[in-house]
């Protein structure tokens, strides 16, 4: 098995934003699970570094929360994005993209060559 | 924006801390949910729980996490450290209330100060854009001026309308000329203050009416139908009741009824700072209306330079290139107009610096900055005492601040600790302090001289006052508490410390810290009290000053007969009534009109000796005029030298005749007696014969230059303004109402205004020197007492340090006197030091203030010597008490002590 990659700063809000997008409503453990199934168990996601984030982006209006029910009955804080998050999101993942094919033009240079 | 949002809800959990609870409720059905997929997984339950903690990097560590990012964590420390410091402060109520103290003098002193600074100089005119507006004076390089700072003088009509059409450097030039006004219509005749202004005069400074509207653009040049006036919002209001319906309604001014069309926004009186707040503006285009005699006559003449001006500079164009440019158009005005304007150019100035007086402004700056420079130094030594309290104090709290170190604060941490207690300090002192300057304040209001009470200075603690002194008691803070915190933050430094409290001299060497302590509150000390002193020999230098005439029981009022429209004929046979009836009045010795009251200035023309003229490229003398009677120079008791007085036989048609000041025939005829003479002023061919001269006496103010005055006879040169002198033979205050009533009997429509004593209008005059004198002398004792008591705080915690060593010697054999020799010397040692540096830093610094000092130099040896001495017998004294505890110390007892 491949060795676990940390998550690093500021793709962490990304991830929990898109994961937000693509299920809807969801507490912080569930996005936690969630995040880490997506990544095919690469990333070792700490829990724990998980709340903060959530709170960062709440702060900033990216995403609201409220409490409700899990599935098994459970008291949970349900997440959720906010229009201004969709708008952000929308932004980051332009910029992701282009961040990362720049880069994957250096990480592959003969192309260019060719 | 986010970020804002973001930190403002940080800042508001900071301070309110529910929501920590909800999080641990939702970590804790997280770490369920968790738990119970484990368990479904297969896992044991206990197993199941410590994968979840595991996964989720421990609840604590988590929790702590959270709350960083939930709330500001720097503010909580600071916080921390508030309480903390707080707690401190409580604990030591002797130590806080000292240090409370002596910061509440230091910044009270500033606080009061800067109150009056931001009353006289920084409260800006409120107008449109303040810097882009700039006074334009005339600069005169022919005409030779005898008084001190008239170096720009004002514009005359004509050449004002010409700059206002040639120039390129305006979007527009206005101009006011300030004058009074006879108010009718009450129950008693007022006089008012107010200016003709060109119709323009409100647009340029870009303000709006509070009620009605201003002038329109051709209210000053059309031909009729311009009596209409614009009031101030002061006079509406204490005058009018802030009637609002008097828009459209008759004033009576002069005689004549003007319409008031609007109303001034609060606040605004003009372009002057030392303007009465109520004022009547009146377009230039009833010029004929309001002034009278020579104003009138003058009004139209290009060389008489009575008008202000000021104008707005275009966009783009800087003051310095303007000027420039104008000084060309003053050069075509020069060839143009040869015989008025040759020799004179223009000058701008920023309106802001002008509305103290384009002349004084620099003077008055400089005043103001030597006063802040004062109390500054009065701060700094509280400043100085606090830190070596404060050191003093790190001493003893060595052993908490070791257990903080070691409990895992950083070094950042303990002086971020250190500081905000000395901030809390210095806050409290800061509020003290404007409770002291608020006192301070009401104190010198209160003994204000009417003037004042006329002229629209306000000294209110406004809100540049309040964020001065929290500026000053923030800076204070961190001043007075970095070395001390830096020192006690850094425990190395304290063992060094120790180890030379042990045992090697004492002095600079053993503790330099509080040596330099000494050294610095010395020399701070002695620039303030330098300072002090030279300013105050200076005014004292200033009221020796002969005034040339007798000030006691002479009293003095003005009134105006241009305002009731007299002719000529019978101006002059009220003069003649006035004098009569005044003089007949039981209690009065003697009775004399002149154009110029006692210390109220004149009208200065320019005057060519015969046979020295402008032809001849001789430069005339601005020499200032007034127009008698005979009876002047008795009621004043001015010294008549030579010559004759004027007598009733002077007339228009017998020759024209003058009398002149000593200092006059000193300036034109310097080898001859004068008498005989004959000269003549600008643009007038009449050839006038001195018969008289007369001792000098003072035209504007107290310790000026001996000024040339030519005395005219009011027959022959006549003025319906004029100053009433009446001489009493007892207290003058129980004449004025005789006298007003006397002169009210001639005509009941006079008004009489600037009814004064000549003590009152000397004590006016004297007024802000001896304040400042007062001040100075209040602010160099502060300054004497608390240096005093820091020498002695350093001297005794010394002399506690070298308990051990006192004891040790004395053991060994060493005198009392010794002893009493070793903390003297070295007390005075450090007191030398420190007065030699400041000494020499007292000289660099007052050359600079050299121009404000009165007949003493700013190395006036004197002075500086007393300043030493006081200093050192003070320093001699606060050495003198730990010196002699220092001598009782029992052997015994110290060793035993260690």
């Amino acid at each position: 098995m491949a060795e676990k990659v940390d998550v690093w700063q500021g793709t962490l809000a990304l991830m929990i934003l898109k994961t937000l997008e693509a299920l809807g409503p969801l507490h912080g453990y569930g996005i936690a699970r969630r995040i880490e199934q997506t990544s095919g168990d690469l990333l070792a996601v700490n829990y724990g570094t998980l709340y903060p984030a959530l709170l960062k982006l709440e702060q900033e209006g990216h995403i609201a929360s409220e409490w409700g029910q899990s599935d098994n009955n459970r008291k949970a804080r349900y997440y959720k994005l906010t229009r201004a998050g969709r708008k952000f999101l929308g932004r980051e993942e332009r910029d992701w993209e282009q961040t990362t094919a720049i880069l994957a033009r250096f990480l592959a240079p003969g192309k260019e060559s060719a | 924006m986010k970020t804002l949002r973001a930190f403002w809800l940080r800042l508001a959990s900071t301070v309110h801390v529910e929501t920590r609870e909800s999080f641990a409720e939702e970590l804790e059905g997280h770490l369920q949910m968790h738990t119970e997929d484990n368990v479904r997984k297969g896992m044991s339950t206990t197993e199941a729980r410590r994968d979840a903690l595991m996964k989720l990097g421990g609840i604590e560590q988590t929790k702590e996490l959270y709350h960083d990012r939930q709330t500001l964590p720097v503010l909580e420390v600071f916080m921390q450290d508030v309480r903390y410091g707080l707690r401190m402060l409580r604990k030591n109520p002797g130590f806080t209330a000292v240090a409370v103290l002596s910061l509440a003098l230091g910044i009270g002193a500033n606080t009061t100060i800067f109150t009056v600074v931001n009353a006289v100089l920084l409260r800006a005119l409120p107008v449109r854009d303040l810097p882009r507006l700039v006074e334009m004076d005339t600069v005169d390089t022919k005409t030779l001026v005898t008084q001190a700072r008239a170096e720009k003088i004002g514009m005359s009509f004509p050449n004002f309308q010409d700059y206002r059409r040639d120039n390129q450097v305006f979007t527009d030039l206005a101009a006011f000329l300030p004058i009074t006004l006879t108010w009718s219509g009450g129950s008693e005749p007022r006089q008012l203050q107010g200016e003709l202004v060109s119709a323009n005069y409100f647009e340029v400074l870009g303000i709006r009416p509070a009620q009605g509207r201003f002038f329109m653009p051709d209210e000053d040049t059309k031909p009729n139908g311009n009596d209409v006036a614009v009031l101030s919002y002061a006079l509406w209001a204490n005058k009018l009741g802030s009637d609002p319906s008097i828009i459209g309604k008759p004033l009576i001014l002069d005689a004549r009824p003007y319409t008031v069309i609007g109303i001034a926004p609060r606040g605004f009186r003009g372009t002057i700072t030392f303007f009465s707040s109520e004022q009547v503006w009146i377009p230039t285009s009833m010029k004929d209306q309001v002034l009278g005699g020579k104003e009138k006559d003058f009004f139209n003449d290009r060389r008489a330079l009575t008008l202000g001006t000021f104008g707005r500079l275009k966009p783009g164009i800087e003051i310095g290139a303007a000027e420039a440019s104008l000084k060309t158009i003053a050069t075509h005005l020069e060839s143009e107009f040869p015989k008025d304007n040759s020799g004179r150019s223009v000058a701008l100035s920023p309106l802001a610096d002008a509305a103290v007086g384009v002349n004084d402004h620099k003077r008055i700056a400089l005043a103001g900055a030597m006063m802040m420079g004062v109390v500054g130094l009065v701060l700094l030594i509280a400043c100085v005492n606090l830190a070596n309290l404060l050191l003093a104090q790190g001493a003893r709290r060595q052993k908490e601040i070791a257990l903080r170190a070691a409990l895992g604060a950083n070094r950042s941490r303990i002086v971020r600790q250190m500081l905000t207690e000395s901030v809390l300090l210095s806050l409290a002192g800061g509020v003290v302090g404007l409770a002291i300057a608020y006192a301070g304040r009401s104190i010198l209001w209160s003994f204000r001289p009417p003037f004042i009470d006329q002229s629209g200075i306000d000294l209110s603690l406004d809100s540049h006052v309040l964020l001065f002194t929290l500026g000053v008691a923030i800076l204070t803070g961190f001043i007075f508490g970095l070395v001390p915190a830096v020192k006690a933050s850094r425990p190395d430094l304290m063992d060094t410390l120790k180890a030379g409290g042990r045992g090697g001299t004492m002095g600079w060497r053993r503790d330099p810290l509080r040596s330099l302590l000494v050294i610095g509150e010395m020399a701070l000390a002695l620039i303030a009290l330098v300072g002090a002193g030279l300013f105050l020999r200076s005014m004292q230098n200033a009221q020796k000053t002969e005034l040339g005439f007798e000030s006691k029981n002479l009293l003095a009022m003005n009134f105006d007969l241009g305002a009731l429209h007299y002719e000529e004929g019978r101006g002059q046979q009220f003069y003649r009534a006035a004098i009569e009836k005044v003089k007949n009045s039981p209690g009065v010795a003697s009775a004399s009109v002149a154009s110029n009251g006692p210390l109220a200035g004149g009208f200065a023309r320019t005057v060519f000796p015969e046979g020295r003229d402008e032809a001849s490229g001789y430069r005339g003398t601005l020499t200032t005029v007034n127009d008698i009677n005979p009876d002047y120079f008795e009621t004043l008791r001015i010294p008549m030298l030579r010559g004759r007085l004027f007598t009733d036989g002077d007339r228009k048609e017998t020759a024209s005749v003058a009398i002149a000041s000593e200092a006059m025939v000193k300036q034109f005829w310097p080898n001859e007696n004068g008498l005989g003479q004959r000269f003549h002023f600008f643009g007038d061919t009449t050839l006038r014969e001195i018969v008289g001269v007369v001792a000098n006496s003072v035209v504007n103010e107290v310790g000026e230059a001996p000024q040339p005055i030519v005395f005219l006879p009011m027959t022959q040169d006549y003025v319906p303004v004029a100053t009433l002198q009446v001489r009493t033979t007892g207290h003058p205050e129980g004449m004025v109402a005789t006298t007003r009533a006397a002169l009210q009997s001639l005509d009941p429509n006079l008004a009489i205004t600037n009814v004064f004593t000549i003590e009152q209008i000397m004590s006016q005059a004297l007024w802000a020197p001896r304040m400042g004198g007062f001040l100075l002398a209040l602010f160099g004792g502060l300054a004497l007492l608390l240096s005093a008591v820091g020498v002695y705080g350093v001297l005794s915690y010394s002399v506690n340090q070298q308990t051990r060593e006192i004891g040790l010697r004395m053991a060994l054999g060493a005198q009392r006197g010794d002893v009493m020799r070793l903390i003297l010397g070295q007390g005075l040692r450090l007191t030398a030091l420190g007065l030699s540096l400041g000494v020499l830093v007292a000289l660099g610094l007052m050359r600079v203030l050299a121009s404000l000092l009165f007949d003493v130099r700013a190395y006036d040896p004197s002075t500086y010597t007393s300043v030493t001495f006081l200093l050192t017998a003070v320093a001699l004294l606060a050495c003198y008490i730990p010196a002699r505890r220092a001598m009782r110390v029992d052997p015994m007892v110290a060793l035993r002590y260690d």
